[in-house]
C-alpha cells in the first residue's frame, strides 16, 4: 500500500508523527508572534523568560510543553492581559510545591483564574474570546498530543481505511 | 478594453464549468474559462485553515474584495437577507469553486426524484428522466473518480460498478449500524468522489478528517482538477474576471460577456456559445444584471423565473455522548447514511430525509480544542484534564438530518437596489421561507433521532432549537422545463430565449431532493457539453 507514496511526496502517513518535532515553524499566516514578543521587550519591561513559561506548562499540563516559538507567543498574549505578576507567583509555587499539593496551593494563593487561563491557552492553542480569538498554533495545540486516538484535522491519520478500526 | 474570443465562453470555473471546459476542449473546441476569483494553492489553503480561528468552510480560501461571497461570519455581509428565514447557502468564487470545501458525496438522484409530480403529486417533474441521465452519471463517475459500494445501492439504480471500491465506514458508523439495526434502520456507505486507491494521479484518502473545508492531499476530488486538465487540452483560463453583463444581439443570440477586473477595468469576451456556470446565486444575478431594452427583466427571463424557486435543504442536528467510545476525527467527515426515508410514498405528505452521522464530534476541527478550554475553565489540569478530554471527545456524536424543500416562486434572489459590492455590482437580495413540507419531514426525523440516540445509550443530548437552511445546497434559480412560460432553460440546459446560452449547474434543478447535488450537476454538465459540441457541428 505504501508503494504509491513515492509518487505523492506531500502525503505524510503519520498517524502520530506530529508529536515529533524539533524547531516548530509557526505558520506564515499567523500573527507575527516573535514580533509581538520583541515589541513588548522594546518597552523596557522585564520579560518572563520563555524557558520559565515552559517549566510552568510542564507542571500544569501533565509534563507537556509548547515549543519555544509558541511559548513566546503565549507569553506575549498573557502579558498583554497584564498577567506578569501572576506568572511570577505561579512559577514560585511550582518550584516550591510538591506536585501533589500544587492545585491546593494555587487555590490558596488565589491563582485559580490565572492558571485556568494559561491551561486553556496552551491546550487549545488559542487566545482571546469572541471576535478577538487568535490562533497561536492549531496543529501543536497540546490537546491534540493529549488525545491518544487522533491527530489534528488536516494531517493524515494513517493508511487508507485505518478509520474503520478502533485505535490501537 | 481587454478583448478575448473563443468558440465557447464559460462563465464560472467550478464543477459544472470546468467539466464542460474539459469535455469541449478535448474535442478541439476553443474554450475560454472565465472565473471571477483566483486560483487556489493547496498548501497555502492548509496554512490558512490552520491559522483560522473559526475554521468555517470558506476559511482556507483567499478572500477577494472584487468577488465577494457569503460567509458564516456575517450572513448579511454579502447577501441582503429579507427573511423570514436566514439563507445560509455558501459558495466559493475560485477556480474549482465550492468543490474545494464540499464533502465529496456523489450519490445519484433516484428515479422518483425526477418525477415528483407524477409519483407523489407534489412539486413538478423534470423534463428528463433518470434513464436519460444514466450514461452521463456513468461518465461523470469516471471523470471525478468515485468510490462506492456497488452492491448496496445508494441512489438511483446502477448497471455498472463504481470506478473504485468503497470508502469503508468509520468505526463510529459501524458502532451505530449495530445499534440501530434492531430499529429496522440500515446504514449504507456513501459513494464519494474520494480516492480509495491511486486514481487520476491523485493519492488515496489518508483520513485527514478535514475534508470540509480542505483536503490536504487531493484525494478528495475538487474541480480544479478539470480546470487544470481543460487548460492542458488547450482551454484558456482567465481568473479575477467578474462577469457583469451578457450582451445579446437583435436576433436573441448572446454576442459577448463583459467582465470587470479588480481595478475596475473592463474586458469583453466574445464567442459562439456561452455557458453560465457560476452557481445558483451568481448565475441568476448575472442574468438579472444583464437586463436591456429587449430583455427588461434580464437575459433569459421571459418567464420571470430567473432568481425564483430558490431551493436549499433544511438541516436538523442532534448532539450527544454515546455510552461507548466511537472515536471521531478519524477518516473522512462522513462515510455512511441511513438508507431509509430517502424516497417513498410519504413524499406526498412530507419531505424525504437524509440522515448521516458526523465523524467530527460536536464542533468539527476545533472540537477538542474548545472542549479543553471548557475543562480548563472548570479548574481541571494535566492528567485529570486529559482523561476527561479523551473520555468526552471519544464519545461525541452528531446526527444530522437533511430535508428536501419544494420549489416556491417567492423564494428567490433579486438585485438589491441600494447595496452594491466593491465593483459597484448589486448585491444579491435573498428572500427565503422554510416550507411546511420540510418541517413535517424533520419532525419525523427528530423522532428517529431520539430512537437512535437511545439505542446508543446517549447522554447530554442537545437538539437544534431551530431548523436551519443548509450551508452547502443552493439550487433552482434558472430551472429547466419544457414550457418556456414556467422555466428558463430546456432539457439540454439551453435558454428558451437565447439559443446559444446554456445555464449549467444546480440553478437548473426543478427540484432539489434530499441528496447531494454534485453528481447530478456533473452528469448534466457533460450532457450539456455534448449538446453544445453537436450544436457547433463537432461530433465526438
Amino acid at each position: 500500500m505504501k508503494s504509491y507514496l513515492s509518487q505523492f511526496p506531500h502525503v505524510q502517513l503519520t498517524r502520530r508523527a506530529f508529536l515529533v518535532r524539533s524547531a516548530i515553524a509557526v505558520a506564515s499566516l499567523s500573527l507575527p508572534l516573535s514580533a509581538m514578543a520583541m515589541s513588548i521587550s522594546s518597552k523596557g519591561e522585564d520579560i518572563f523568560p520563555a524557558a520559565d513559561f515552559r517549566e510552568l506548562c510542564a507542571a500544569l499540563a501533565g509534563g507537556r510543553v509548547p515549543a519555544l516559538a509558541e511559548a513566546e507567543a503565549y507569553l506575549a498574549a498573557l502579558q498583554s492581559l497584564g498577567m506578569e505578576k501572576d506568572l511570577n507567583e505561579l512559577l514560585k509555587l511550582v518550584r516550591s510545591t510538591p506536585s501533589g499539593a500544587l492545585d491546593a496551593a494555587i487555590k490558596s494563593a488565589g491563582l485559580d483564574t490565572a492558571t485556568n487561563t494559561i491551561v486553556a491557552m496552551v491546550y487549545s492553542g488559542m487566545t482571546g474570546t469572541g471576535k478577538n480569538i487568535r490562533v497561536i498554533t492549531y496543529t501543536d495545540a497540546l490537546a491534540w498530543s493529549a488525545l491518544p486516538y487522533t491527530k489534528p484535522n488536516g494531517r493524515c491519520g494513517g493508511e487508507f481505511g485505518y478509520w474503520s478500526q478502533p485505535p490501537a | 478594453m481587454e478583448k478575448i474570443n473563443a468558440d465557447v465562453v464559460i462563465i464560472g470555473a467550478g464543477l459544472a464549468g470546468s467539466l464542460c471546459a474539459h469535455a469541449l476542449a478535448g474535442q478541439g473546441i476553443k474554450v475560454l474559462l472565465l472565473e471571477s476569483g483566483p486560483s487556489v494553492d493547496r498548501a497555502e489553503a492548509v496554512e490558512r485553515f490552520n491559522a483560522s480561528p473559526s475554521k468555517r468552510p470558506n476559511s482556507p480560501y483567499p478572500v477577494s474584495e472584487h468577488a465577494p461571497q457569503p460567509d458564516g461570519g456575517d450572513w448579511n455581509g454579502y447577501y441582503v437577507q429579507t427573511g423570514p428565514d436566514v439563507f445560509h447557502g455558501t459558495y466559493l468564487r475560485v477556480v474549482g469553486g465550492t468543490t474545494w470545501h464540499w464533502g465529496g458525496f456523489v450519490q445519484r438522484f433516484r428515479e422518483n426524484d425526477f418525477r415528483m409530480r407524477t409519483a407523489y403529486g407534489v412539486a413538478l417533474d423534470w423534463p428528463i428522466s433518470y434513464g436519460d441521465l444514466v450514461p452521463w452519471y456513468e461518465r461523470a463517475e469516471r471523470e471525478l473518480g468515485v468510490s462506492g459500494n456497488s452492491v448496496v445501492q445508494f441512489g438511483g439504480t446502477r448497471r455498472n460498478p463504481y470506478p473504485m471500491s468503497e470508502i469503508p465506514a468509520t468505526y463510529s458508523d459501524r458502532v451505530v449500524a449495530k445499534a440501530i439495526s434492531p430499529l429496522g434502520l440500515n446504514l449504507g456507505t456513501f459513494p464519494q468522489a474520494r480516492n480509495s486507491e491511486v486514481y487520476d494521479d491523485r493519492p488515496p484518502c489518508c483520513g485527514s478528517a478535514s475534508c470540509v473545508p480542505i483536503c490536504p492531499t487531493g484525494a478528495k476530488y475538487d474541480a480544479s482538477v478539470h480546470a487544470r486538465k481543460a487548460v492542458e487540452r488547450g482551454a484558456q483560463l482567465v481568473t479575477n474576471a467578474v462577469a457583469h453583463r451578457l450582451i445579446a444581439d437583435n436576433d436573441g443570440n448572446i454576442r459577448a460577456v463583459r467582465f470587470l477586473r479588480p481595478d475596475r477595468s473592463e474586458g469583453e469576451a466574445t464567442g459562439k456559445i456561452f455557458i453560465l456556470s457560476a452557481h445558483a446565486i451568481e448565475s441568476a444575478k448575472l442574468l438579472l444584471l444583464s437586463a436591456d431594452e429587449k430583455n427588461p427583466n434580464g437575459i433569459a427571463n421571459g418567464s420571470d423565473q430567473v432568481g425564483r424557486n430558490l431551493m436549499t435543504q433544511i438541516d436538523f442536528d442532534s448532539r450527544f455522548l454515546t455510552a461507548e467510545p466511537v472515536y471521531p476525527h478519524r477518516g473522512p467527515v462522513l462515510t455512511s447514511g441511513i438508507l431509509e426515508m430517502r424516497d417513498g410514498a410519504f413524499r406526498g405528505k412530507h419531505s424525504a430525509i437524509g440522515t448521516s452521522f458526523g465523524n467530527f464530534g460536536w464542533a468539527r476541527a476545533r472540537g477538542p480544542l474548545l472542549a479543553s478550554q471548557a475543562l480548563a475553565a472548570k479548574g481541571l489540569r494535566g492528567k485529570e484534564l486529559e482523561q476527561q478530554l479523551t473520555d468526552r471527545t471519544t464519545r461525541e456524536l452528531l446526527i444530522s438530518s437533511t430535508a428536501e424543500t419544494l420549489p416556491n416562486a417567492e423564494n428567490r434572489i433579486t438585485l438589491d437596489p441600494v447595496l452594491h459590492d466593491s465593483l459597484g455590482l448589486a448585491r444579491p437580495r435573498v428572500s427565503y421561507r422554510i416550507d411546511d413540507y420540510a418541517r413535517a419531514g424533520l419532525a419525523v426525523a427528530r423522532e428517529r433521532h431520539e430512537k437512535v440516540i437511545a439505542s446508543l445509550g446517549g447522554t447530554e443530548i442537545t437538539h437544534d432549537k431551530e431548523l436551519s437552511t443548509s450551508t452547502f445546497i443552493i439550487a433552482g434559480t434558472a430551472r429547466m422545463g419544457s414550457d418556456p412560460k414556467t422555466s428558463v432553460v430546456d432539457s439540454e440546459l439551453r435558454s428558451h430565449q437565447h439559443p446559444n446560452l446554456f445555464v449549467v449547474g444546480s440553478s437548473a434543478f426543478p427540484t432539489v431532493t434530499a441528496s447531494q447535488p454534485s453528481m447530478t450537476i456533473s452528469a448534466l454538465s457533460l450532457r450539456a457539453a455534448a449538446s453544445i459540441a453537436k450544436q457547433l457541428g463537432v461530433h465526438s
